[in-house]
């Protein structure tokens, strides 16, 4: 099996280490970074979503996959000579006020990343001015919002309403995920895309770019 | 049966309510909700005191509570709140909002090296759990003698609980990476979740929920489950001083449901996400009452008459099988409409009389 291949495989199984010891050794031997981003990284993340989906995978496996992902990204990322141009899309992405619960956001952000978007990652508890503030600074292509709970449906919305105040939801794609939301609710307020996990967040990113609908 | 219903007397259930979880002909099936968000919010709106002194005032708390008993009509009280009562009295930091319930915002230990450093809290000094005593307390003195309703208290499960006290991302990978040491946390956990849920008891609370979101197929395997849940579970149904608990799950629990029932001393389980018809066949024989499973969303976001026939669909689908009582799948979400909760409960009444 060669590198790329074993990379991919410590990205599923979450082995941190061997993860890293690869990474280094794909840099020693001045491979080629791009193609261990997407077919090594990448690809093997989107076998744990797919893991994930079919219920082989819960949330601790993906989370130490993920790690295995980040540790192997930040140790290739200061050689990958990228220019900001090279990025898909850039993507702001936050849990919306009054929620905390960010593991989801977080593995999608990663997915992201690893997928060659730009990621501007708000954190968790993300009042609606915060959004629109980092759209304008970062001249963003998409904003993408998450929340587990139900009560913090509503914030989505008056995010969206804010968009519109300041003159910004026909420049940006809305893209909503978490468990309460669905087609019905995205309609309800208004949003572009909803999506379940992480890969279909990138798939759906992926076939905006394709159709050229982001700006 | 009559051990079982002198059981069911011992927790507070009226002659009404053992009728209707035997689907005894003319009786119908009974209905509850569980309302922490959804009650401190109404009675946040109906009074002004905010949310952050309510979820530390006993007398608030009950009159919150009756509030919706007055309002709706149910046997079961709970002072639920939210689910940080344990990791705040570890030491964790919370959100306290006006109009919501408080939620986690830096975790007691940021690592799992750092287990060592956790003291078992007093459950009659630490944290809001002095509080969640007194509105025990409070019920037994004002309330227990006038009504038929039953009063539970509530501990969180040791995996919500620990996954608080540790932040949730840590303890999940802990899981993965430090079985061991996650092992010592649920274990400290555990032992402070006992003397809690006793606290709750001796002051009058007539029987003890268990609330273990965290411990679902939504967040971990069915193998986890058993490895890192059930010794646990298992332990706190035994050191209660309660002949049973009722235990809540919400998310996606098919999986586990063998698993969960083999918990001594569990006899409701409260389920969400799952085929009642295969949950009912799955507990075959075993008294253990299932309680479900309205969505909460759908509560929030249908009409009443949408509302009304799935709650319908629930009730056809159960039947005359008994050892069922309607409840949403989970806490009601704060601002779920009125005449949405009204019209569950009345389609229970209206189409769950026996013989169905």
């Amino acid at each position: 099996m060669g590198l790329i291949e074993n990379l991919k495989n410590a990205v599923i199984d979450g082995d941190v280490d061997s993860a890293a010891r690869i990474a280094n050794e794909i840099i020693d031997r001045k491979m080629d970074l791009k193609n261990a981003i997407l077919n090594g990284l990448s690809a093997g993340m989107r076998v744990v979503g797919k893991k994930y989906e079919e219920h082989e995978y819960f949330i601790p496996e993906v989370i130490v996959s993920a790690d295995a992902l980040n540790t192997a990204f930040n140790i290739i990322k200061p050689h990958f000579k990228d220019k900001d141009t090279d990025y898909k899309a850039k993507v702001i992405i936050g849990v919306v006020k009054g929620d905390i619960h960010e593991i989801g956001k977080n593995i999608v952000a990663q997915f992201l990343n690893a997928s060659g978007y730009k990621v501007i990652d708000l954190g968790r508890n993300v009042p609606p001015e915060k959004f629109v503030e980092a759209i304008e600074k970062y001249n963003a292509d998409i904003v993408a919002m998450s929340t587990l709970m139900t009560p913090t449906l509503e914030q989505m919305k008056i995010t969206i309403e804010h968009l519109k105040e300041n003159g910004l939801r026909n420049k940006i794609k809305v893209i909503i995920g978490g468990a309460p939301t669905d087609q019905e609710f995205m309609n309800e307020i208004g949003a572009d895309y909803c999506c379940k996990d992480a890969n279909e967040t990138v798939s759906t990113l992926d076939s905006i770019i394709i159709k050229n609908e982001v700006n | 049966m009559s051990l079982i219903e002198d059981f069911l007397t011992q927790f507070g259930f009226s002659q009404e309510l053992i009728e209707g979880v035997f689907a005894k002909p003319g009786a119908t099936m009974p209905a509850i909700f569980l309302a922490g968000g959804y009650n401190v919010n109404e009675y946040y709106k109906m009074t002004g005191v905010p949310a952050y002194e309510i979820v530390r005032n006993a007398r608030h708390l009950i009159k919150s509570q009756m509030n919706l008993q007055y309002k709706f009509k149910v046997d079961l009280l709970t002072c639920l709140v939210d689910l940080n009562i344990m990791s705040e009295s570890f030491g964790a930091k919370l959100y306290y909002d006006h109009d919501v319930l408080p939620m986690p915002n830096k975790p007691a230990i940021e690592s799992l090296d750092d287990i060592d450093q956790l003291e078992i809290p007093d459950p009659h000094k630490d944290g809001r759990m002095p509080v969640i005593i007194e509105a025990a307390k409070l019920y037994k003195e004002k309330y227990k003698a006038k009504s038929s309703l039953i009063y539970g208290g509530y501990i969180e499960g040791p995996i919500t609980a620990s996954s608080n006290i540790l932040g949730v991302e840590n303890f999940m990978r802990g899981l993965v990476t430090n079985p061991d040491l996650i092992h010592k946390l649920l274990d400290k956990v555990t032992t402070a979740l006992i003397e809690f849920g006793n606290a709750q008891l001796e002051a009058g609370a007539d029987a003890i929920g268990i609330a273990e979101p965290t411990a679902s197929s939504t967040c971990i395997s069915p193998d986890f489950f058993k490895e890192f849940a059930f010794p646990y579970l298992k332990k706190i149904n035994r050191k209660l001083n309660t002949p049973g608990t009722l235990i809540h799950i919400c998310g996606h629990t098919q999986p586990i449901i063998k698993q969960w029932i083999k918990i001594p001393n569990t006899f409701i389980i409260s389920v969400d996400e799952v085929d009642l018809t295969k949950t009912l066949e799955t507990i075959g024989n075993k008294f253990i009452i299932v309680a479900g499973n309205i969505s909460p969303i759908t509560l929030l976001r249908e009409t009443p008459e949408t509302i009304e026939l799935i709650t319908k669909d629930i009730i056809n689908e159960v039947g005359n099988h008994g050892k069922f009582v309607l409840c949403p799948g989970c806490d009601l979400a704060p601002g779920t409409p009125e005449e949405n909760i009204m019209a569950f409960l009345n389609a229970g009444r209206k189409y769950g009389k026996f013989p169905i």
